[in-house]
């Protein structure tokens, strides 16, 4: 399996090229770089890739022509963007432009590692996606935001997440301080193979209750997403502001 | 410019001075002058009713050796210049002086035309005409009466017979009086009025001037002054500003100025020192974000392979928390100098208070610290940005609780609705009692970088002075050492905003 390329790394910083293809490398993942646009053209051209690893900032273009170039082919691989440094409006854009996911600068290997993980599977299983509801409002495919009549909101991972982390371990809320905000970790997610999942809030609120049912199965986020596998639920802070950012999907499924 | 306006202010007093005496003393002497004339003639009249009076015996009786005397004795009177009796053809018949006596006047001289003006003499006159003024060739003053003697049937049938029954006129009563003491008295009214009007443009002058100088030139120096110091640089310059005058109303605005300018210039200062230092720190941590991915990522990887328990493990463990914690700073750096526009709504400050003191709630009941609230019943709302707001909440309330040391401590939270200059604001208060700020470093802790804590970036309170002043806020803080801290937001009222924009 590492023999075969199947992920396209498209970097012009040598410190950061060298050191993704080592963690991908330690994790048997096979990879090809390119430092720039036209390079990773031309190898995409030649090769067929599940994952395109690029950074944002390019020689004289950007990571969002890398995903318009990828989105382009048949059949395209995810995207993950690497981006210089964690913003919302990074986030929010890199969703909306139809990105798997982004990783911001500086990245430890886990957290590179993991998002790659999650996008090569669900590159291959994309065939038994879940079925999406549609009174949801979504973070690209990330994580989804239910609007309850209460003025509360309920909070979960979608499916680029749910079922691609294989079996879960723990699920950490540490980093959120009971306040979650637009496109920032509002927990994190560690399966058993040692990956760490973050997951992006898709609002910003006060954390008012957690879902205490994944205490005695944590695999509900995997098996149940959209309904018993709900992560949080929040008061929004900001709903009239953040809910042009989400949007909500009719279609079932991915694309 | 002082001494310009106070003379220019004295030579119109002065001048309207002159004019207004001059008017009041060419009335009040020409008027005067009347009286004193009328009062001579009436004077002249009766005296010479008394002379007629007195000498009609004499000429009853045809005594001309004592009407000679009476004539002489009258004549002697120092306010009768002339007095002599003339017949009807002009000869002097009567006079003191004895060197005129039968002499011919000339009918044709003026003391004469009122009754021989016509072709035949008029043989009664009015007796308002009897008087006439005249000058001699030294230009002295003096008043002429004429009074005719008429023919009455006593003298007709008088023994004498010197006057035939057909004549009317005999002859002329002839008085002449010195009007020099008229004279003379006008000349000293005048010179009084003259003497009066000076003395006043004098004392006016000088009462003015002092009152000038006190009251307008001082002030306006000082004034002056001040501008240029504030022209200089000096926003402290401030006058005092005791007077209820215009004067202290001017006064009090150029404190009130100088005031706003200080204010304007230190929140330009901040500002401009935020725009930069955000400049800097986001260029920072670009450039430092590749460098930290390699440490990060390659750390990560020899721990990994590094055994369990070893030094090396230890140590790799230690760079990549420490990396890690890099990567926290410059995510903080990043926040601070991302300027993103803030989503105003109307908000009321009460909400943002309560969020942001549940979400501490665990912390500060964990670090054993009370809060009291003192919560305005209701507050107008402002326009602000919910979550930048709250941030504020939140920074000063994890400084308030930084600040409490060992044991129990007291954060109180208040919110309250003010005036000033004419602005309503939605107060918000947090008061600790920990440790205070030393007064040397009150100036400095919204600066960025600034810190005091063992952990801390020195980032939270100019972000908090970053977002109020994005509100048109403002941020004080009050703090004794060992006793405690207040900081005091200012936030104005969105009908406070909407009246300043349909002033400006």
């Amino acid at each position: 399996m590492a023999d075969r390329p199947q992920v396209l790394i498209v970097e012009d910083e040598p410190v950061v090229l060298k050191v993704a293809g080592m963690a991908l490398a330690a994790h048997g993942i096979g990879y090809r770089e390119a430092t720039d646009v036209p390079a990773a053209a031309a190898l995409l051209d030649s090769t067929s890739f599940q994952v395109v690893l690029t950074d944002l900032k390019l020689p004289g273009q950007s990571g969002f022509e890398m995903l318009k170039l990828a989105q382009e082919l048949s059949p395209s691989p995810q995207v993950v963007l690497i981006t210089g440094y964690a913003t919302i409006d990074n986030a929010l854009l890199s969703f909306e432009r139809g990105s798997f996911d982004f990783i911001p600068k500086p990245f430890d290997v886990e957290e590179l590692v993991s998002v790659v993980t999650r996008a090569l599977r669900f590159a291959r299983r994309r065939e038994a996606a879940l079925q999406v509801p549609e009174d949801r409002y979504f973070l690209g495919r990330h994580s989804w935001a239910q609007l309850d009549p209460d003025g509360t909101a309920t909070v979960g991972v979608a499916e680029t997440i749910a079922g691609q982390m294989g079996q879960l371990d723990a699920i950490d809320y540490q980093e959120s301080r009971e306040h979650a905000v637009q496109g920032q970790c509002i927990c994190q997610l560690a399966s058993v193979d040692g990956l760490n999942h973050r997951v992006w809030a898709p609002l910003s609120g006060r954390i008012i209750a957690l879902n205490s049912d994944l205490a005695g199965d944590l695999d509900l986020i995997n098996r149940d997403p959209f309904a018993s596998g709900w992560l949080a639920r929040v008061i929004p802070t900001s709903l009239e502001k953040e809910l042009p950012n989400l949007r909500q999907r009719h279609d079932s499924a991915s694309s | 410019m002082k001494s310009r306006i106070g003379a220019q202010l004295i030579l119109a007093v002065a001048l309207i001075s002159v004019a207004v005496f001059a008017l009041l003393s060419f009335i009040l002497i020409t008027g005067q002058r009347r009286s004193l004339i009328s009062q001579m003639k009436r004077h002249s009249t009766q005296h010479i009713e008394t002379i007629r009076s007195s000498t009609r015996y004499a000429m009853m009786h045809n005594q001309r050796e004592e009407l000679t005397e009476i004539i002489n004795d009258i004549g002697l009177q120092p306010a009768i210049s002339k007095v002599r009796i003339l017949n009807k053809d002009g000869e002097i018949v009567y006079s003191p002086d004895r060197l005129e006596r039968g002499h011919r006047v000339n009918m044709e001289a003026e003391a004469c035309f009122g009754c021989h003006g016509t072709p035949i003499p008029r043989e009664r006159l009015a007796e308002e005409d009897w008087s006439r003024f005249f000058s001699d060739e030294d230009g002295n003053p003096y008043l002429g009466i004429i009074s005719p003697i008429h023919n009455e049937s006593s003298c007709a049938e008088a023994d004498c017979h010197a006057h035939p029954a057909t004549q009317t006129v005999l002859g002329v009563l002839d008085v002449t009086v010195s009007l020099e003491g008229v004279q003379e008295e006008m000349a000293a009214s005048r010179n009084k009025a003259i003497l009066l009007t000076a003395l006043t443009i004098f004392s006016t002058s000088i009462i003015g001037l002092v009152l000038f100088h006190n009251r307008v030139g001082r002030p306006v120096t000082e004034l002056a002054l001040a501008t240029r110091r504030v022209a200089d640089g000096d926003l402290t310059t401030a006058l005092e500003a005791t007077r209820h005058d215009e004067l202290g109303d001017l006064q009090r605005s150029f404190n009130e100025m100088t005031r706003r300018l200080a204010e304007t210039q230190t929140q330009l200062y901040q500002s401009n020192k935020m725009a930069s230092v955000g400049r800097l720190a986001a260029g920072i941590a670009h450039e430092i974000n590749n460098p930290l991915t390699g440490v990060l990522t390659f750390s990560s990887l020899l721990l990994r392979q590094a055994e369990q328990g070893t030094e090396m493990h230890e140590g790799l463990e230690t760079i990549v928390s420490e990396t890690k914690r890099c990567r926290e700073i410059v995510k903080e750096l990043l926040d601070f100098s991302r300027q993103v526009p803030p989503h105003k709504t109307d908000l009321d400050l009460n909400e943002v208070v309560e969020r942001a003191l549940d979400i501490v709630d665990h912390q500060f009941t964990v670090n054993n610290i009370t809060v009291t609230r003192g919560l305005a019943e209701s507050l107008p709302l402002v326009r602000a940005d919910g979550n930048k707001m709250g941030q504020v909440l939140l920074n000063l309330l994890v400084n308030a609780a930084d600040a409490i040391e060992e044991g129990a401590g007291e954060v109180f939270v208040g919110t309250d609705v003010k005036e000033a200059d004419g602005r309503s604001f939605v107060e918000i208060k947090v008061a600790d009692n920990g440790r205070g700020i030393p007064t040397s470093d009150q100036s400095q802790i919204f600066e960025p970088f600034f810190t005091t804590k063992e952990t801390g970036t020195g980032l939270g309170l100019a972000v908090v002075w970053g977002i109020v002043s994005e509100h048109a806020g403002t941020i004080s803080v009050s703090s004794k050492p060992a006793r405690g801290t207040t900081f005091t937001v200012r936030i104005p009222t969105a009908a406070s905003l909407e009246k300043a924009g349909e002033d400006g």
